[in-house]
């Protein structure tokens, strides 16, 4: 039997280390003190988690804005019995909304059409429609001249004098059915408010924008307070009143609220598991005392290296980090039981030396396996890779410098769960090779049937928990306006911003048909395309035979015509400055994103999708990028999935290297065993259960590595004296099984995820590990 | 610049006024005539437009049918100067030449349009609070003809429409519309015809979709 040699080192002056240690911690604690109190350091959004697709940073930014417009905004509809019941309830909360304090109003829908319809009635030369357009770079002079006449002879026609002197050729009320959005059916205006009929009740929409990011808790409480204003105003008001709202941040806070709820749940759930289990089984104040010591040192060092790295802390880092409780606390078991032994006298030196090259070697195979959850580039990973390996990292040495010196006097503990461990662990090791053979076998079995059924599931819901209440009230709301929220958009670069208008003007004819585009062209045609149609339509009107049937045919006077053509020759140019500086383009102007480093960049929205496939290929036009963050997240996620497996290969591999050093083929293989039934079990039970499979399982395995081959480790070091190891290990794997057993139980996928793959584990680590340590025989 | 169609609208809807004018104190013909268009459902009229333009050296005429439906709504069958049917429901407007595809366009992105279109629905319902909401009315009463001059409340509508005025004895005769830019538009009306008192089929198929 070959074993490496694991041993302190007594040359190091021992009371020196754990003062300094004792000294880090409190600095750490002055760190978290100055952190906590010099501003906000919860985290709340999803997106931080992610990680960013390596795009072009320019591309990116601009995509990050037009995002985070369309994050911030809220959306509030009144309901009633009648319109005016439905109008005076809409004119209360509006009244009472934008007194409240982090909330904008956005420009309601009637006031921007008439903005719009002014602006262009004060510059009419040259804005004609898609179909006018045509018929200009086609030349179809007969055409146009019909349609022109049809037009005026047309009873439908909104015409006066005031329109046909600027617009003598009536070419912008076309134009402006193009530039405004389409409206849907069961809209209409009273008293400059829009009101929606449905299903024999009256709607009236407010909209609104937060302000700041809807992930920040402070811009969340604002709304919601706000909100909270809205129901009271909604409560007192009659003829059936009703209210409904829709926004991300009503998703973001619902949330923030769950991830507390899930980080007191998993924090307080393990800590009372802990707490009990040591009041059981050691009997004594000081363990317990030496408990909340290793788990405060645990959390305190988590929790200030997670700040120092990333500056701040996720709130799903914190309900990950809750069962950090539940492992940190598995050294403290392992010294405990071995100091406190009911059977025989162990100083509190010895029983260190005992348990060290066990607790220091579990301490490293779990490093590596949280070393794995770094090496994947996901932030949100990596933040609980740091706050779990330091905490972890932390308790280790409290245990291993602080016990020493305060766990002086020790009572023995409880004998009943000794005798207890003793005699199950005996009649385990007892059974015949032969049947655990058998039995592990049917398992193994089981398990690959399990894992032929793993559902892989890669989508950006699994970091995103949707409440169902929210999201219904946020599909009647779509259902009522008849417009759902389209995350998808196009942005589009040009050198110069008549480049960018041209390539805009360009990809919406492209995509004619396919989707509806919204963008800045709509409403400023490139200076290329006001040229041309400017120059066609003097041409048009310098045909002699075209005038005759204007002048004749419609009564137009000859000078309104002169004076029409001048205008086309001599007016400048319509230019998106001139457009931005207008009322008209307030709800538009979020569309453009500004300057970069190659020119200039804007947002096309799309409604109305009708053929997918073409939206990617218009993708690939120049300067122009399709952004559709939900697919980029699957395709990551998908991506990682299969890097994780083999990440999680490699790690496994790595281990067994580790433990092939220290223990030799045959004791590396029966430690091995350990974490591969519990990953076998794990991936089993997960395919068998239903339960989506996603990147997240395959990271969690790196943790079912990490604690089980600890488990088998224990095993091996203490050979015959296994009782109280089986103890140890047992308490443990108590600990870890409720601190994931909670997390299992989260709303988010992805915790769930790793809450329910740790639990199955750890179920059959807990059961394997004894025979790991069985086939040898005698003491160190 | 849009006030034109909804001039026209309006009109459809003074159609019906007397039968709105109960509450008044009319002429007995106006009286009659409210009675006993009170249950009707549909009603055809022939009328004859004309419309002044002060940018136009001349006037622009149109005549043809106009048919008003309680449920469905308005259709304008417009024989001169070319044939060409419009149809006006709760929230659009469409558009269509024989033989040819029709053109539907909301009404919300004609805010003056859809107001009056609300006012229409008011005076359809006989509901003349609503339309004192919008409007200055005065009727008067001739030896056999009834007058009525309504003027808008509303600055957005006022700002395009001065006045319009209402005459009739049996039904309504004539309308006439004054702008404020000095544009004027005349309409003259034939006789109601009630019967069949339900859409024809072909009638009926104005208002498909």
């Amino acid at each position: 039997m070959r074993r490496r040699a694991i041993s302190r080192s007594n040359a190091f002056p021992r009371h020196l280390a754990a003062a300094a240690w004792a000294c880090a911690l409190l600095a750490a604690l002055f760190f978290l003190a100055f952190k906590f109190t010099s501003g906000p350091v919860l985290d709340a959004d999803i997106l931080n988690l992610l990680p960013q697709e390596e795009r072009d940073p320019v591309v990116e930014r601009a995509a990050e804005e037009m995002r985070q417009t369309v994050e911030r905004r809220l959306v509030l509809l009144a309901g009633a019995e009648s319109e005016s019941a439905a109008l005076a309830l809409a004119r209360s909360l509006d009244e009472e909304l934008r007194r409240a304090p982090g909330l904008a109003p956005l420009p309601g829908l009637r006031r921007s059409g008439t903005a719009l319809s002014e602006f262009y009635f004060a510059r009419p030369y040259g804005l004609v429609d898609s179909a006018t357009h045509t018929l200009l770079m086609e030349g179809d002079i007969a055409a146009l001249e019909a349609e022109i006449l049809r037009r005026y002879q047309s009873p439908s026609s909104l015409i006066n004098s005031s329109l046909i002197v600027r617009d003598p050729l009536l070419l912008l009320p076309g134009f402006l059915d193009e530039a405004l959005p389409a409206p849907p059916p069961g809209l209409r205006f009273a008293g400059g408010m829009p009101v929606y009929a449905s299903e024999g009740r009256f709607f009236v929409p407010l909209f609104y924008e937060v302000e700041g990011s809807p992930f920040a808790l402070d811009v969340q409480a604002k709304a919601a307070a706000a909100l909270e204003m809205a129901r009271a105003v909604a409560a007192r008001a009659e003829g059936g009143a009703s209210l409904w709202s829709a926004g991300v941040v009503r998703h973001a806070a619902r949330g923030s609220e769950e991830a507390r709820s899930e980080i007191s749940t998993v924090g307080l759930g393990s800590l009372l598991g802990v707490v009990l289990l040591v009041l059981f089984v050691f009997r004594s104040a000081l363990p317990l005392a030496a408990s909340v010591l290793s788990v405060g040192s645990g959390i305190i060092a988590g929790l200030a290296a997670t700040l120092a790295v990333f500056g701040e802390v996720h709130l799903l880092t914190l309900v990950f980090g809750g069962s950090l409780i539940g492992i940190s606390v598995d050294y403290l078991f392992h010294y405990f039981c071995e100091r406190t032994r009911p059977d025989k006298n162990v100083t509190a030196e010895a029983a260190l030396s005992h348990v060290f090259p066990g607790i220091t070697l579990g301490l490293v195979t779990t490093l590596i396996g949280f070393a794995g959850l770094w090496l994947a580039p996901f932030p949100g990973l990596r933040q609980m890779a740091l706050f779990s390996s330091a905490g972890l990292a932390a308790s280790y040495l409290t245990v291993s410098l602080l016990f020493p010196l305060i766990a002086h006097r020790a009572n023995p503990m409880a004998s009943a769960p000794l005798a207890a461990a003793s005699w199950l662990l005996a009649h385990w090791q007892a059974v015949p090779r032969l049947v655990a053979v058998i039995l592990f076998a049917v398992l193994a079995v089981v398990s690959v049937l399990g894992i032929s059924h793993l559902a892989p599931q890669d989508d950006v819901r699994l970091f995103q928990s949707l409440d169902d209440k929210l999201l219904a009230e946020q599909a009647r709301i779509e259902s009522v306006l008849a417009r759902a929220p389209e995350s998808r958009f196009f942005l589009v670069e040009g050198e110069s911003r008549d480049e960018l208008l041209m390539r805009e003007e360009a990809l919406r004819e492209e995509l004619q048909g396919a989707a509806r585009l919204t963008g800045l062209s709509r409403f400023v045609p490139s200076r290329d395309r006001q040229e041309a149609d400017r120059k066609n339509l003097m041409a048009f009107l310098s045909d002699e035979a075209v005038m005759a049937s204007l002048t004749d045919k419609v009564g137009l006077e000859r000078e309104t015509l002169e004076t029409y053509r001048r205008g086309l020759d001599e007016a400048p140019f319509l230019t998106l400055q001139e457009w931005f500086e207008s009322p008209a383009s307030t709800p538009y102007r979020h569309l453009y994103l500004g300057e970069t480093e190659r020119g200039f960049i804007a947002a096309l929205t799309l409604e109305d999708i009708k053929q997918e496939a073409a939206l990617e290929k218009a993708a690939a036009r120049a300067g122009v990028h399709f952004i559709d963050t939900a697919a980029t997240y699957s395709r990551l996620f998908a991506e990682y999935r299969h890097k994780a497996a083999l990440l999680a290969l490699l790690s496994y591999v790595f281990v067994a290297a580790l433990l092939l050093w220290r223990y030799g083929p045959k004791g590396a293989a029966a430690v091995m065993a350990v974490p591969l039934a519990a990953a076998l079990t794990s991936l089993g039970f997960i395919g068998l259960s239903g339960d989506v499979f996603s990147l997240f399982n395959v990271m969690a395995l790196l943790l079912v590595l990490g604690i089980s081959v600890d488990y088998g480790i224990f095993f091996r070091e203490a050979g015959s004296a296994s009782a109280t190891t089986f103890l140890a290990v047992t308490l443990s794997a108590l600990t870890t099984l409720l601190a994931f057993g909670l997390l299992a139980f989260s709303g988010t996928a992805a915790i769930h995820a790793f809450g329910i793959t740790v639990f199955a584990g750890i179920t059959m680590a807990l059961a394997v590990s004894p025979l790991a340590g069985a086939g040898r025989q005698g003491g160190k | 610049m849009r006030q034109r169609l909804a001039i026209s609208l309006f009109l459809a809807a003074l159609l019906l006024l007397p039968a709105a004018l109960q509450a008044q104190e009319p002429a007995a013909n106006l009286k009659a005539l409210s009675q006993e268009l009170k249950d009707t459902d549909v009603i055809r009229v022939s009328f004859q437009q004309t419309r002044h333009i002060e940018a136009l050296s001349r006037p622009l005429d149109s005549e043809g049918r106009l048919l008003l439906a309680r449920e469905e709504g308005i259709a304008w069958i417009i024989d001169k100067p070319y044939p060409v049917f419009m149809v006006l429901t709760e929230d659009s407007i469409t558009e269509w030449e024989k033989g040819a595809a029709r053109k539907t366009t909301s009404l919300s992105t004609r805010p003056h349009l859809a107001a009056l279109a609300g006012i229409l629905r008011s005076v359809m319902t006989a509901d003349m609070n609503a339309l004192e909401k919008e409007f200055h009315v005065e009727t008067s009463a001739e030896e056999h003809a009834w007058k009525m001059a309504l003027q808008p409340k509303d600055d957005m509508l006022a700002s395009a429409l001065a006045s319009i005025s209402v005459r009739g004895r049996t039904h309504v005769e004539e309308v006439a519309i004054a702008e404020t830019g000095g544009d004027k538009t005349e309409i003259r009306f034939g006789a109601y015809e009630t019967e069949p008192p339900h859409l024809t089929d072909e009638e009926k198929s104005y208002f498909a979709e």
